[in-house]
């Protein structure tokens, strides 16, 4: 409960010298009321020492489940998950600075990391090896893997707002696109990629033959983009995406749809004080988006500490998980969506009076087949 | 009186007779999004892709926050609510997005959709302040308005990292001083919006009428000039996109605007002559291996470009095995616009100094401030916003009155009035 309860001082935050310091959460370290997987979930082993930023579940080419993480210990941790839900640490690399991204290739041999060192490696899992293969004027805050009939390349979006393509075996990009502003998020299935950046901007690209800018969006959201994820429609083909704004709210847009003014709309989450009218809610960022690859429904994880399921087409929520003792700070699915993911670490959503070093970050792991199906539609 | 929902759903059976306020130009024509509950705790509504509807306040059961003479009027759009429940998350309740119909507004007199805009930006404030939700986040009442000045878009893994830098260079109190300006920025710009004033509110109005006429060569990411956008194959294709895609970047050109004379000594090199200098999409000259495959340059043409004459930079493909693509060096910063610069050359030695990113962007949020200094003197406190003359270097006075920043020697500071041209 620790750090979420010192959030309702909110006064305090942010200025003053108040008493909580950094340490807001150890004032309940009584473990008797600990809080930390209140969903009794399975606990990655060896969870990375600071603040998980991004989680990736290997492809279905890889056999098995290996779950790669980035942290801002500026390490990135493999770990193979097994059926029983045990799991082991495999190997770990190191960047020069925090990792914001990480993904993985296709055929599950290599993984993408970016990093707070404006660069982005690729690491050979077989040989252990991490080489770079990106070079930016900033911190890289997405990198994905984009795989098209005709080519393959890797796409890095940096807070020098410029999305670059790289051939992995050339220090100069085949490609280099402007972006309106600090890339924040993006997402990649292909032939369809979505960016979304600082100043509610928001950018669809299309890939095929080559990457070029398809649209620019209007943001439905009012206040900042968080996070983007696609998803798909009955065919398997990339249709839309979900866009997470720091304003505990996610819209859900449709590329070409129908009847855009029925079929976009946004809906709250992460919110608190659900039913009770009268006090002021407590909002929270959404801090991930993640689709579940069959059922086509999502997974959103806020500041909150709280994961929901929801299914988009029947617009009803599926779940909510109890509230944890930090934020969650990442997610994701496993390539056939058994498996969900969640970080549990701080995202600096309260300032750093709420940073706490001591504090251990804790991966989770929860058995998705079932929760996450869809609602029959009335 | 309470707002009757069963009148704004368009299904009150007692009609005139109805004890409770029928507001003129409630949603006669139904909801519009079914009101589908499911388990929902999660407040679904629909949202008007391209709506000309005004802002609904998001809660207009809480009298107690608005005026009395806001209940009055009947101005409350609102999709309907559990009357007195204010339930924020029912249904498709307060969700101001909803489409609710569009027929209806536009009978409405354009002063009113400006009150309501402004009604619900306060209402918002309001909202924002005791939510204890992020504070440095952009925000814009609607879609297809420009962002708000005054609100700077940080993420949080920008300021994480900035602690982490001013951690590694002992510098631990510079990040918290530089937060707390930013925090007082925000609190104050937040203020300013909630108990609008008339200059505020007048400045604010030209804000978010002033989407469409922007200064010409204001700025390199600014909406309507494709020309000095140089973006790759950004087709512009369908004519509702069009509206809608340069409507995103006007939040730029309001920053840029609104920051009025500061462009032209501060933001000179956002007026690049040369497009190509923009230097968006050429790769590299040195063709390496050309990952994308064979294409000739014809095909290139399929990827509609609407403006030729921006391709200058831009080549017919700016795609590196070609070398047609311009001699400019693409992710260089030289050729980034001024609030690009600011941005890199600040992200640049991010790492090594720590502090300059908050440095750059205080002053950079100084500028955001004041839309338009003679007009806006009641939110400037103007030592802070313009350096006198005399308290600037040598230096720095050369780069103010340069034509164009060199990256590297930006002042932190921000301008001497005397220089900017309003």
């Amino acid at each position: 409960m620790g750090i979420l309860v010192i959030c309702r001082a909110k006064m305090s935050l942010f200025g003053s010298t108040s008493g909580f310091g950094a340490g807001g959460t150890s004032m309940f370290g009584n473990t008797a009321t600990d809080n930390h997987n209140p969903m009794k979930d399975i606990e990655v082993t060896s969870p990375p020492d600071d603040s998980i930023g991004c989680l990736a579940f290997s492809p279905l080419a890889l056999p098995g489940n290996f779950l790669i993480a980035g942290s801002w210990a500026n390490d990135v941790r493999c770990w193979e998950v097994q059926d029983n839900g045990q799991t082991i640490p495999k190997a770990q690399q190191m960047h020069t600075g925090p990792v914001l991204d990480v993904c993985w290739s296709d055929d599950g041999s290599k993984v993408f990391t970016a990093s707070c060192d404006k660069t982005a490696k690729m690491w050979d899992l077989n040989s252990n090896q991490a080489i770079q293969i990106a070079q930016h004027e900033a911190p890289v805050k997405t990198v994905h893997w984009i795989k098209a009939p005709n080519y393959s390349c890797v796409m890095t979006g940096s807070w020098d707002k410029t999305l670059k393509f790289w051939d992995t075996r050339s220090p100069t990009p085949m490609m280099t696109l402007q972006l309106p502003e600090r890339c924040y998020c993006a997402d990649v299935v292909h032939p369809m990629a979505v960016v979304a950046t600082a100043e509610r901007g928001l950018i669809v690209y299309q890939l095929e033959n080559q990457p070029s800018e398809f649209r620019r969006i209007d943001s439905p959201l009012k206040h900042q983009h968080r996070c983007v994820a696609i998803f798909k429609d009955k065919v398997n083909k990339p249709t839309g995406f979900a866009l997470g704004s720091i304003e505990g709210r996610v819209a859900i847009h449709y590329i070409n749809p129908p009847n855009p003014a029925k079929d976009n709309f946004t809906f709250k989450c992460h919110r608190s004080n659900g039913t009770n009218t009268s006090a002021p809610q407590d909002i929270y960022a959404v801090n991930g988006i993640a689709f579940h690859p069959a059922h086509g429904t999502l997974a959103t994880v806020g500041s909150d500490g709280r994961f929901s399921f929801w299914d988009k087409d029947a617009r009803t929520k599926l779940k909510t998980s109890e509230q944890l003792d930090q934020p969650i700070s990442a997610c994701c699915f496993n390539h056939n969506g058994n498996i969900f993911a969640y970080a549990s670490s701080y995202d600096w959503s309260k300032g750093h009076e709420f940073y706490n070093p001591q504090k251990k970050n804790y991966i989770f792991l929860r058995n998705a087949a079932e929760e996450l199906k869809p609602r029959n539609k009335k | 009186m309470t707002i009757c929902h069963f009148f704004l759903q368009g299904r009150c059976r007692f009609g005139e007779k109805c004890w409770n306020e029928h507001p003129r130009g409630g949603g006669r024509s139904g909801p519009a999004a079914p009101p589908s509950q499911g388990t929902g705790r999660g407040g679904w509504g629909a949202h008007n892709q391209r709506y000309t509807n005004v802002v609904q306040p998001s809660n207009f059961s809480k009298p107690t926050t608005w005026g009395g003479s806001r209940d009055d009027r009947k101005a409350f759009f609102g999709p309907s609510i559990d009357s007195g429940s204010g339930n924020k998350s029912s249904g498709f309740s307060q969700n101001r997005f909803s489409a609710l119909s569009s027929e209806q507004n536009i009978g409405n007199s354009y002063r009113d959709e400006e009150e309501k805009l402004l009604e619900g930006i306060i209402k918002d404030m309001e909202v924002w302040e005791s939510s204890g939700q992020w504070m440095f986040s952009c925000y814009s009442p609607m879609k297809e308005k420009p962002n708000i000045s005054g609100f700077p878009d940080f993420s949080p893994e920008e300021l994480h990292l900035e602690y982490y830098n001013c951690r590694a260079n002992n510098n631990i109190q510079n990040y918290i001083n530089s937060v707390q300006q930013l925090v007082n920025q925000w609190r104050n710009r937040l203020l300013e919006l909630k108990t609008l004033n008339t200059s505020t509110k007048a400045a604010l109005v030209s804000e978010l009428k002033n989407v469409v006429s922007q200064p010409l060569p204001a700025f390199g990411f600014g909406g309507q000039q494709t020309s000095t956008f140089g973006s790759p194959g950004f087709p512009l294709s369908s004519s509702s996109d069009r509206s809608a895609s340069s409507s995103s970047f006007k939040s730029n050109t309001e920053l840029v605007s609104a920051s009025s004379g500061s462009t032209t000594a501060f933001g000179s090199s956002s007026i690049v002559p040369d497009p190509s200098a923009l230097g968006v999409t050429s790769s590299s000259r040195s063709a390496p291996s050309i990952g994308f495959g064979s294409q000739p340059a014809s095909s290139a043409a399929s990827f509609s470009f609407k403006k030729p004459e921006t391709a200058g930079g831009f080549g017919t493909s700016g795609f590196s095995g070609f070398g047609s693509s311009s001699a400019v060096n693409l992710s260089s910063t030289t050729s980034l616009p001024a609030f690009g610069a600011v941005n890199a050359a600040v992200a640049a030695p991010a790492s090594e100094s720590g502090s300059s990113l908050f440095g750059q962007s205080v002053s950079a949020f100084g500028y955001n401030v004041a839309p338009a200094p003679p007009a806006a003197t009641s939110i400037v406190t103007s030592d802070k916003l313009f350096t006198p003359k005399t308290d600037l270097s040598p230096e720095e006075l050369k780069q103010f009155e340069a034509k164009k920043f060199t990256l590297g020697k930006i002042p932190l500071k921000p301008p001497p009035i005397e220089l900017l041209n309003v």
